[in-house]
């Protein structure tokens, strides 16, 4: 599964983009676990940023698959 | 409703479009985000804007949808700009094109509004003043 992050997420787990190899899909909660996992930093973000999978905003019971594009949001500002 | 939008590092230009070549278009609104030169009490010389650029672009086309359901309007441009924006340049810039003004300034509110809280666009970066490069 490709892992996207961006602005204050990218800073906080030191990349824009990553490859996890899944064996079996991962609930919302078990996303985050691991992603914090990998990038303790992510930990005080968690509670403002929201996930987005194939581009659109995920659910809270939402699945993520090895064949998925992930993202993490921090809260947005444009405009 | 026709829709022209453009996620792009260039400058956005003045002025962007033309009149409309639409004769049931009797209202144009326009507006331009312009970057300020303080924020938060800090003098600024630009910000760095971030977006994931599919998904806004699918965002903006899904809110625009919706909004345009309850505003009927016959055309919008949406313009933003990417990277780098130096103070006093626009980092965005949305035209709305209807048959009469209410419509257009009641989608244009609501879009710029929702943009804000659901567009996966982000203001990454600020650049004080006394920083070199950029």
């Amino acid at each position: 599964m490709k892992v996207l992050y961006f602005a204050s997420a990218s800073l906080a787990a030191g990349c824009r983009e990553e490859i996890w190899t899944l064996e079996r899909s991962l609930t919302v909660e078990e996303f985050w676990r691991e992603a914090v996992r990998r990038h303790p930093g992510l930990a005080t973000l968690r509670p403002i940023c929201r996930l987005a999978r194939n581009q659109v905003y995920a659910e809270e019971d939402a699945h993520f698959a090895n064949d998925d594009e992930a993202a993490v949001l921090p809260p947005v500002s444009g405009g | 409703m026709q829709l022209d939008l453009r996620l792009t590092d260039s400058p956005i230009p003045y002025p962007p479009r033309p009149w409309p070549n639409d004769t049931g278009a009797g209202a144009v609104a326009e507006f331009y985000g312009i970057v300020r030169g303080v924020e938060e009490g800090r003098a600024l010389r630009a910000l760095r804007y971030e977006a994931y650029a599919d998904m806004a672009e699918r965002e903006i086309r899904r809110l625009l949808g919706e909004l345009a359901a309850r505003h009927p309007c016959r055309r919008v441009a949406v313009i933003h700009r990417l990277g780098l924006v130096p103070v006093g340049e626009a980092a965005i810039y949305v035209r709305v094109e209807s048959a009469h003004r209410a419509e257009a300034f009641a989608l244009l509110q609501d879009f710029m509004d929702r943009l804000k809280q659901e567009v996966p666009i982000w203001k990454a970066e600020a650049i004080p003043q006394t920083q070199a490069g950029a």
